[in-house]
């Protein structure tokens, strides 16, 4: 109880602390005041005086991309590719990337110099000297490696500094010469992996088209794509060429209707002449009526050949309209007349005349119906086989359609792969080092201010927290307030009387 | 009880001024007779003793006489306290003070006990007589082990009690020099007598000495008997 009443009695509702309790604990425990900063100050003397002398270089570099300088990102913004721009965290973490020192680790083995060289870290207390590293690998590349990869990260670091795009290299070694040397290896190679990894990156896109491209060749199927497209070419000859013999068939049905109609019409009027026994009276009627006949003949050849186009524009419409009035009129002309043939006289001699014709155009008649009859079944058949063809010629161009934006893509990726590899034969390191000077710092790891700083932090530290402790477990009487602490019923009369002696 | 005669009337005497005055003290220059010591004008931290001093003669007027003052092991100190509380009644009122300590020869005691008369007092029921040593007629000095004599071996005799109760009765103040707890933890019976006649104890604390938990044993010590502890006194003397 009397230490939560010790505890509590450090607190304060305003100040937190109980600043005058902690003062006056500060006196009373003052060998805790007077031995630990005495203990820290001494401690952090000797760490500093322990310490290795350092020997630090360093060297800036620039990220170019960041400034539209690099000279790989202008060729991929002229061929149409992504700027390939390096992240901060990547180049902070180069440090740390063990493939990365391991380029460094065979480098710094093949230098002639190594053996001369101080790969102790910079807090190392027995140092040893390379050979004693190297020594147990007897030469040998890989373990020799290994063994450099073990030391080389920590004697170096990558910082950005305030500007962006900017970094700078720290190789801080226990030897002047060291430094230098690495310092100088690390820029190297900084400048050689990036080129290393943009060419990687563009090689692998270069691949990865390459990929897309065989890929979309076996979508595609190049042969089965030739045989439609020459099937739909020759498809389209064929229809052609079979609507060329229909316009030409149908040309000749209908020259052939005409001369059947004209066939018709004759054999008709040598019908009429032979039972015509016509006066001479009438013969001017009756030559008047043949006259109208042929007018009427003509009119319908028109009319049949104009209304077997089922097209027709507008004016061959009112052509039509036009001739069948004027076919009306004849026709009404031609009734007004009568029957004026049967007046008409020496229609004997005329019907022997037209007996004789009249047999040659019916057998020419018959021949011909026959012939149209052939034309018409032979145009009918024609025109199912176009009508097949032109289906097929359909589908197949359907077929061609689909294929259409495969193609366009095959095309796209090819133009990338030659873009691709434009780039890839022109790229250069975008992580531009500065010029190494011969600038090198001598110190310690930390300066003696530091440590007497970190003395005097934990010695408040420590002094107050043993204080604290030793108060709490304290059991002796000092004052009447630990009177009041240890026995909260009790009071303290007075102090005892002192005699002069 | 029978003591020496002349102390006898004198110790009458004065119990009966100090029954008549006992809630108010008299003037200063009523008490012709009162001596006051030397050693209270020796002390150099007289505020200091009038706090303590006062706080026990307001005990005192309250009826308490048998003042017990231990300590976590100063002897010394406890010495200089009952000198100094014993010197301060003295120099508020004029009583008939006894001091009973087993050191009388050490400290601050030693020289006002070699300065002391003895004498012999013999007590009613009791085969041997009781020394005692009066210092300039203010203070009487019993040693404890005269007193501690008349006890049995292992248990209190009658003589022993008779001797305690003439001894209290016959003063108005006692201060009591009480032994180590050591001490009388080895003889509990002996001492039974004596600290169930304590009316209050103080403990003497010394600073950045004396443990809190020595101090809680001392109490609870003396809380066992009845004893209530009526507060502690701080020295601050090194040691």
């Amino acid at each position: 109880m009397s230490r939560v009443r010790k505890f509590n009695s450090l607190l304060n509702d305003v100040t937190i602390l109980n600043f005058p309790l902690i003062g006056k604990l500060l006196r009373r425990y003052y060998l805790i005041s007077i031995t630990i900063p005495v203990m820290a100050i001494g401690v952090s003397v000797y760490f500093y005086s322990i310490q290795n002398v350092l020997y630090e270089t360093n060297v800036g570099f620039s990220d170019a991309s960041t400034k539209n300088l690099s000279p790989t990102n202008t060729i991929a913004d002229l061929v149409g590719e992504n700027q390939i721009i390096i992240a901060e965290e990547d180049v902070l973490a180069m440090r740390n990337d063990w493939v990365f020192n391991q380029k460094l680790a065979k480098k710094i083995y093949k230098l002639p110099d190594l053996y001369s060289l101080d790969f102790n870290g910079v807090g190392t207390r027995n140092k040893i000297s390379t050979n004693i590293l190297l020594e147990k690998c007897q030469h040998d590349e890989e373990c020799s490696v290994r063994t450099l990869l073990g030391s080389l990260p920590s004697l170096y670091n990558i910082v950005a500094e305030a500007t962006p795009g900017r970094y700078r290299l720290i190789v801080v070694t226990l030897e002047e010469k060291t430094s230098k040397i690495i310092l100088r290896e690390v820029a190297k190679l900084i400048e050689e992996d990036r080129v290393v990894y943009l060419k990687n990156i563009v090689d692998k896109k270069i691949e990865a088209t390459e990929k897309l491209i065989k890929q979309q060749n076996v979508d595609i199927d190049a042969d089965n794509m030739m045989n439609l497209s020459n099937r739909q070419v020759n498809l389209k000859n064929q229809i052609e060429e079979i609507k060329n013999g229909m316009r030409n068939l149908s040309q000749s049905i209908a020259n052939n209707k005409l001369q059947f109609n004209t066939l018709e019409l004759e054999l008709a009027q040598f019908n009429k002449s032979k039972s015509i026994g016509a006066a001479d009276s009438k013969r001017v009627n009756y030559e008047k009526y043949v006259k109208l006949n042929q007018e009427v003949l003509d009119l319908r050849t028109n009319l049949s050949l104009l209304t077997q186009n089922t097209a027709m524009s507008e004016y061959e419409k009112k052509v039509v309209v036009e001739l069948e009035a004027r076919l009306q009129t004849k026709l009404s002309e031609l009734e007004k007349l009568g029957d004026v043939s049967r007046s008409v006289s020496g229609i004997d001699k005329f019907n022997e005349t037209q007996d004789s014709k009249s047999n040659y155009t019916q057998k020419d008649y018959n021949v011909l119906r026959e012939k149209i009859k052939k034309e018409q079944a032979e145009y009918d058949k024609t025109k199912e086989e176009l009508d097949k063809l032109q289906v097929e010629h359909a589908e197949v161009s359907r077929k061609l359609d689909d294929m259409k934006p495969n193609t366009g893509y095959l095309d796209l990726l090819e133009k990338k792969l030659i873009s691709l590899k434009l780039l890839s034969s022109t790229i250069t390191t975008d992580l531009v080092v500065d010029n190494i000077g011969n600038n090198i710092k001598i110190h310690k790891n930390a300066s003696l201010s530091k440590y007497l700083v970190f003395a005097t932090i934990s010695s408040i530290f420590f002094i107050f927290l043993l204080t604290v402790i030793r108060y709490l477990f304290d059991q002796k009487i000092y004052s009447e307030d630990d009177v009041k602490v240890f026995f909260e019923d009790l009071e303290v009369i007075g102090n005892t009387p002192e005699f002069e002696k | 009880m029978v003591l020496n005669q002349g102390l006898k009337l004198k110790l009458k005497e004065e119990l009966k001024n100090s029954i008549d005055d006992q809630n108010s003290a008299r003037p200063i220059e009523d008490r012709d007779y009162h001596k006051v010591v030397k050693y209270f004008y020796k002390i150099s931290n007289h505020h200091e003793l009038y706090k303590t001093g006062n706080s026990f003669y307001n005990d005192y007027r309250k009826g308490l006489k048998s003042f017990a003052i231990s300590s976590t092991g100063d002897k010394e100190a406890q010495q200089r306290v009952i000198l100094g509380l014993a010197s301060y009644f003295n120099h508020e009122e004029n009583l008939t003070i006894a001091i009973i300590s087993d050191a009388l020869e050490k400290n601050c005691f030693k020289e006002l006990y070699e300065q002391s008369e003895f004498f012999e007092a013999q007590i009613e029921g009791c085969s041997k007589k009781l020394i005692l040593s009066r210092y300039e007629n203010i203070f009487d000095f019993y040693n404890l082990s005269n007193i501690l004599k008349f006890a049995g071996r292992d248990k209190v005799t009658l003589e022993y009690e008779k001797i305690i109760s003439a001894v209290i009765d016959n003063y108005n103040v006692l201060f009591w020099d009480v032994s180590s707890l050591d001490a009388m933890k080895s003889a509990t019976n002996v001492y039974q007598a004596l600290i169930s006649r304590f009316d209050s104890l103080s403990i003497i604390v010394n600073a950045s000495e004396s443990k809190a938990c020595e101090v809680e044993k001392i109490r609870t010590f003396f809380l066992d008997y009845g004893i209530n502890l009526k507060g502690l006194i701080m020295d601050h003397r090194k040691r």
